[in-house]
């Protein structure tokens, strides 16, 4: 077969960053592996505690981060076409969603600590925390990426697509953010 | 197997599969309570979230068009999510 009427494949954004992803995603691996291991030895605790969880919360919170990713992604797009406006537009969407997300993880921790329950309750709570607490600091990460990325392709004088691998390279971490928060959601909120 | 999705049919699946997990979560709560049945349902909402991983890693982290090793990497580490979730019940 010819293979020159195949796709080329590409490492999308810079490589590095895909270390980073993967370590990262290794991480958390193991961190659902002890979650689930401790959730298997102490099954009445775990789900009496998860009973004490606003799932709303957590479905309002899923529905903001699957949509920042579809801003973000159709912000990448809008960059790869070279338009600039509408790129920014769907970056500031994102960046919106992210801030709707820290409001209402805060409003959440704060009602539990109001409640008494902190990470030291039980297990369960110290997973909780431990879990939220590390995916709410790759969300900040996040926040301060898209804004570098928001403001250097508003600003810049070069074309758009000279910030291509740049702004993919930032996309690809909040879509990581993203699918951490798929897995976490499951385990703390809907796992029986 | 690689489809090509745009983003609004890939935004429109995960809505799509969300729903049906939550659906089905709060079933299991609310009518079967710890039955067996439950824990099968557990499992399939499971599978329906590292299925809107994988829709997210393919489609909008553009992995479907990367090196086959990077594509690698990612089944394998959605395999071993699966099992660092699932074994601990059943061991």
């Amino acid at each position: 077969m010819d293979n020159a009427f195949l796709p080329q494949r590409r490492i999308p954004g810079d490589p590095g960053v895909w270390i980073l992803i993967l370590g990262d995603l290794l991480v958390f691996a193991l961190l659902f592996f002890f979650f689930t291991h401790d959730h298997a030895s102490s099954r009445e605790l775990f789900n009496s505690a998860q009973g004490e969880l606003n799932q709303a919360y957590g479905v309002i919170n899923t529905l903001f981060l699957l949509t920042s990713s579809w801003c973000i992604a159709t912000a990448l797009k809008s960059a790869q076409q070279g338009k600039r406006e509408r790129c920014v537009r769907f970056t500031l969407a994102t960046m919106l969603f992210g801030v709707g997300f820290i409001v209402v993880k805060l409003l959440e921790y704060v009602e539990k600590i109001k409640s008494g329950i902190t990470i030291l309750t039980n297990d369960f709570f110290m997973y909780y925390f431990m879990l939220t607490g590390i995916h709410f600091f790759h969300v900040m990460i996040g926040m301060g990426v898209l804004t570098y990325l928001c403001l250097k392709v508003r600003n810049d004088q070069s074309p758009v697509s000279d910030n291509l691998l740049l702004f993919e390279t930032g996309a690809i971490y909040w879509h990581m953010v993203d699918l951490l928060w798929i897995v976490i959601f499951y385990l703390l909120y809907l796992m029986s | 197997m690689n489809i090509s999705l745009s983003n609004n049919a890939v935004y429109f699946w995960l809505l799509l599969l969300s729903a049906v997990g939550w659906w089905l979560s709060h079933e299991y709560f609310a009518v079967l309570g710890g039955g067996e049945l439950s824990v099968y349902i557990s499992v399939g909402v499971l599978i329906l979230s590292l299925l809107k991983v994988r829709l997210i890693v393919m489609n909008f982290m553009e992995i479907k068009s990367a090196p086959r090793l990077l594509k690698f990497a990612f089944e394998t580490w959605l395999l071993v999510v699966f099992l660092a979730i699932t074994l601990p019940s059943w061991l």
